[in-house]
């Protein structure tokens, strides 16, 4: 049975570990995830379309480093977020929210690192069910460990009955 | 698809909108495509009996695909070098069928530091103004 105990789970707010590593941005990655979300845009295709657009280089969306959820890019048994094991039953398991903040674009070209952090925890009454949150938090560094990106994830375990 | 126009960040003003819709009915393939480009395999996403088994009428969409939807046409239209803070909050499961629309609507434009930072409100929909997800945007440019 999942452990709600709400102080417990509290008690690791701010764990954090490096979970992403030699995450590197591939152009036909890329235009691969760009071109599933119906995105005719060659700026994230060609250099020179980036260039007339004034960026440095091909960018990736800004929810591309979704993609660091890739095995190849994951530290050992950091394969799917959240991360942090909070005995929530997947079932009932949403993601909530999304947030980013941005210092500068991905690029093509860019290797990153991820390191997780658990920033809080808390729990809501719903109507006849018990709502637990979690949030993760992901900053991405580049090669010359200067913060590109953190990305915000909200999950939230929604039991359908409070369980003793 | 998303086939935005450019619009330069300081010609902007409080109330300028955009409407794009990204697919007039979201299909299967969608869910299947952006599950491979993503990594997230959900079975809730491409599974018909897995999502059935958790109570829901079929698949359903990523959140972070429609997530992606309205990333890509913020970015299309402003400038993905000029966004600085994305923050989308997921409302409602995006079926196959639907259509999605992105809309935005800039509700600030404020000078800081000799930057001028502007906030965009955002909201995918479908066609019966269902809302899928909502969230804001805050752009900067110098």
């Amino acid at each position: 049975m999942p452990d709600h105990d709400l102080e417990t789970l509290r008690k690791r707010i701010g764990e954090s570990k490096t979970v992403v590593e030699g995450f590197a941005v591939e152009a036909g990655k890329v235009a691969e995830f760009v071109s599933s979300l119906g995105d005719e845009s060659m700026i994230y295709r060609d250099p020179d379309a980036a260039a007339d657009s004034g960026l440095r280089a091909v960018p990736a969306p800004v929810t591309f480093v979704r993609t660091s959820v890739f095995p190849r890019y994951r530290t050992s048994d950091n394969g799917k977020d959240p991360v942090f094991d909070l005995g929530f039953d997947p079932r009932y398991e949403l993601h909530a929210e999304q947030e980013y903040d941005i210092e500068r674009p991905v690029y093509v070209g860019d290797v990153l690192t991820g390191e997780a952090t658990l920033t809080d925890v808390y729990q809501r009454e719903g109507t006849d069910t018990l709502l637990t949150f979690a949030v993760e938090a992901i900053e991405y560094r580049d090669d010359t460990d200067s913060s590109v990106l953190t990305e915000r994830m909200t999950f939230v375990e929604t039991l359908p009955e409070r369980e003793s | 698809m998303i086939d935005v126009d450019r619009v330069e960040v300081a010609t902007l003003s409080i109330g300028d909108e955009l409407e794009v819709e990204v697919t007039d009915s979201l299909d299967r393939t969608d869910f299947v495509r952006y599950a491979g480009a993503s990594g997230d395999f959900n079975p809730l996403h491409v599974d018909e009996v897995y999502a059935r088994n958790a109570g829901y009428d079929s698949v359903v969409g990523h959140g972070m695909l429609v997530c992606g939807y309205v990333s890509q046409v913020v970015s299309g239209w402003l400038g993905i070098q000029f966004i600085s803070t994305l923050d989308v909050r997921f409302v409602s499961k995006a079926r196959p069928g639907d259509a999605v629309i992105v809309r935005c609507e800039v509700v600030s434009c404020e000078l800081r530091d000799d930057e001028t930072v502007t906030d965009v409100a955002v909201e995918a929909v479908d066609r019966t103004g269902r809302t899928l997800a909502e969230g804001n945007v805050t752009v900067l440019a110098d």
